[in-house]
């Protein structure tokens, strides 16, 4: 019967209705909530706001005047935005494929238990978290035109001339980009190694039982079970890579010109440097797309190694 | 422990100890050079004959070292501090939450921590501006809260997934209400997680330049960190102040870093990539 049916349907909306109030959960997420709001989205918004108004040191206090796509448009013509786009690319690659490579060798090495292991481990992590000023500075050091790595070469009399590794040509950005690398590889090692251990010991001795060497071990059992750890961890390293401020501003500050500049080190350059603050926020706008759009397959690299 | 190559003990001996030394010695070499005179080192920048000087580490004290630590200090610990009280009850409802809201905000943490600090502090320069907090302590504060809140979550969220559902019910049964559970019953149990993600914030915050820089304008208030970043500008670098510098500012993260050691590796596998 049709009716009874209705009516209990319209029974259970109100009951349901009846049980419809706040989730509890509200209560405890609404503080950093209010507070994100506040301090991350709305200057957000602005920041699309600034991209789209000539806002200058005179016109920050007072009314952005609207210029609409203009800026935009300028930024896409200007040469800095181009060589930085280029240069982020190059930076991005240049520590994912170290940082993956170099993570991996050092995974396998230290896969074994023992007290040169645990002495590594802790050394790397201890280079890992002490505070990217330091070590950026001492790479400064060891790579300046008179500074120790120089001094080595010529006293081995490998180099005639001081290799100028920060200040001419594309050597900067290469320079800082290994850096980099260097901060990221006890990360990737960390994480690769606990992946290792989902790696079943009979396939790989059964394997050997088979005659397989470790190449083909590698190839065949350990990159496969490693996929999806290697999917996170290296979109984890591109963000991080694309992120980089501190290395390059404390080396280079992304010169010589915008040689070692990448996207938003450019956008906080063009801001804090050149005082073009609408300038500025136009590239960062396009720096804050390009990680919307990388957010995207990072939540779905994530969904699938939870699922996996 | 399985492992790929445990038969290939020599090359995995071999990686080892180039791994230790591509660590190990550029650290030695810093504090090496901030055991030199400066002549010394513009003299022969590499050169294991000197006698050890202690002259670098005096002369930090031409800084106004004590004002640095001072900022340091209080933007690390209030920070850590916001952070957590966000933080904490955020990530426990994230925890014990289902459906389209749960995947929104998750979403949208995430996005918010993969910005760039150097994006989001262009507008944030033009917000404190208009609070009247630019160029305080406070403002900096509010800017490195908002920017490592998004990230302290993510972390803090599998250490509430990890504290057993029956508990609470059992409680609420009982009678008690949503903050009592959480105040008696769940934190304790995650409090591991949470001393782990405050010590790991404290550590970057304590390493953070960007925000002072950028948003600090008398240069007596900038913490350590930025103090050492604004020397690279310097022409002439006194390079053995400099490394003695950036020790004193590095020590109590690396000595905080051995002390929880065992801690901190734990807790970062169980937040760690996920």
């Amino acid at each position: 019967m049709a009716w009874t049916a209705a009516v209990q349907r319209e029974g259970a909306r109100s009951r349901r209705r009846r049980r419809v109030r706040l989730p509890w959960q509200l209560g405890f997420l609404a503080p950093a909530m209010l507070f994100l709001a506040a301090a991350s989205i709305y200057p957000l918004v602005q920041l699309v706001r600034m991209s789209l108004s000539d806002v200058t040191p005179e016109t920050i206090a007072g009314h952005w005047p609207f210029v609409g796509l203009r800026q935009l448009k300028a930024v896409f013509v200007n040469d800095q935005f181009s060589q930085s786009l280029t240069n982020t690319a190059i930076y991005t690659l240049v520590v994912l494929l170290v940082a993956l490579v170099g993570g991996l060798i050092v995974a396998l090495g230290l896969s074994r238990r023992g007290r040169l292991s645990k002495t590594t481990t802790t050394v790397m992590l201890a280079v890992w978290l002490a505070p990217p000023i330091a070590s950026g500075l001492m790479w400064k050091f060891l790579l300046s035109s008179d500074g120790a790595i120089n001094s080595v070469l010529g006293q081995l009399g490998i180099a005639r001339r001081p290799i100028e590794f920060l200040v001419t040509g594309r050597l900067p950005l290469l320079s800082v980009a290994l850096v980099n690398a260097w901060i990221v590889v006890p990360f990737a090692a960390i994480v690769l190694r606990s992946a290792l251990l989902d790696v079943p010991r009979d396939i790989l001795e059964q394997a050997d039982v088979d005659g397989a060497n470790g190449r083909q071990r590698l190839q065949h059992i350990v990159l496969p079970i490693l996929r999806p750890a290697l999917l996170v961890l290296g979109s984890l390293i591109v963000v991080y890579a694309f992120k980089s401020f501190d290395f390059i501003y404390v080396m280079t500050g992304g010169g010589p010109g915008t040689s070692s500049s990448t996207l938003p080190f450019l956008g906080w350059k063009l801001s804090f440097v050149a005082y073009q603050y609408g300038q500025g926020a136009a590239v960062a706008v396009i720096a804050m797309i390009i990680v919307s759009l990388f957010s995207i397959f990072y939540v779905r690299s994530v969904k699938d190694e939870v699922q996996a | 422990m399985s492992s790929v190559s445990r038969r290939a003990g020599l090359p995995a001996r071999i990686v080892m100890l180039a791994t230790l030394a591509i660590y190990g010695v550029p650290g030695l070499f810093m504090v090496m050079t901030s055991l030199r005179t400066n002549s010394e080192v513009y003299a022969k920048a590499f050169d294991f004959h000197f006698r050890p000087t202690l002259k670098a580490y005096q002369a930090v004290g031409d800084y106004d070292v004590t004002a640095a630590v001072w900022s340091s200090v209080r933007i690390t610990g209030l920070t850590t501090l916001l952070v957590l009280a966000l933080g904490v009850p955020a990530a426990y409802a994230l925890a014990r939450m289902v459906g389209r809201l749960r995947s929104v905000g998750l979403a949208s943490l995430i996005l918010l921590q993969l910005l760039p600090a150097s994006t989001l502090v262009i507008p944030l320069y033009q917000v404190l501006r208009s609070l009247g907090l630019l160029g305080s302590v406070q403002g900096v504060i509010f800017a490195c809260t908002a920017y490592y809140l998004p990230f302290a979550v993510i972390l803090l969220r599998p250490f509430f997934l990890g504290v057993p559902v029956d508990i609470e019910n059992a409680a609420l049964i009982d009678g008690a209400s949503r903050a009592r559970i959480f105040w008696q019953i769940v934190l304790p149990l995650a409090r591991n997680g949470v001393v782990t993600v405050g010590v790991l914030v404290a550590m970057i915050v304590w390493g953070d330049f960007l925000f002072a820089l950028t948003l600090l304008v008398n240069p007596s208030d900038y913490p350590l960190s930025t103090l050492l970043a604004q020397q690279v500008s310097d022409f002439g670098i006194n390079w053995p102040r400099l490394m003695a510098l950036a020790i004193v500012a590095a020590a109590p993260i690396v000595a905080l870093f051995l002390a929880m050691e065992r801690r901190l590796s734990a807790g970062l596998s169980v937040g760690g990539v996920k």
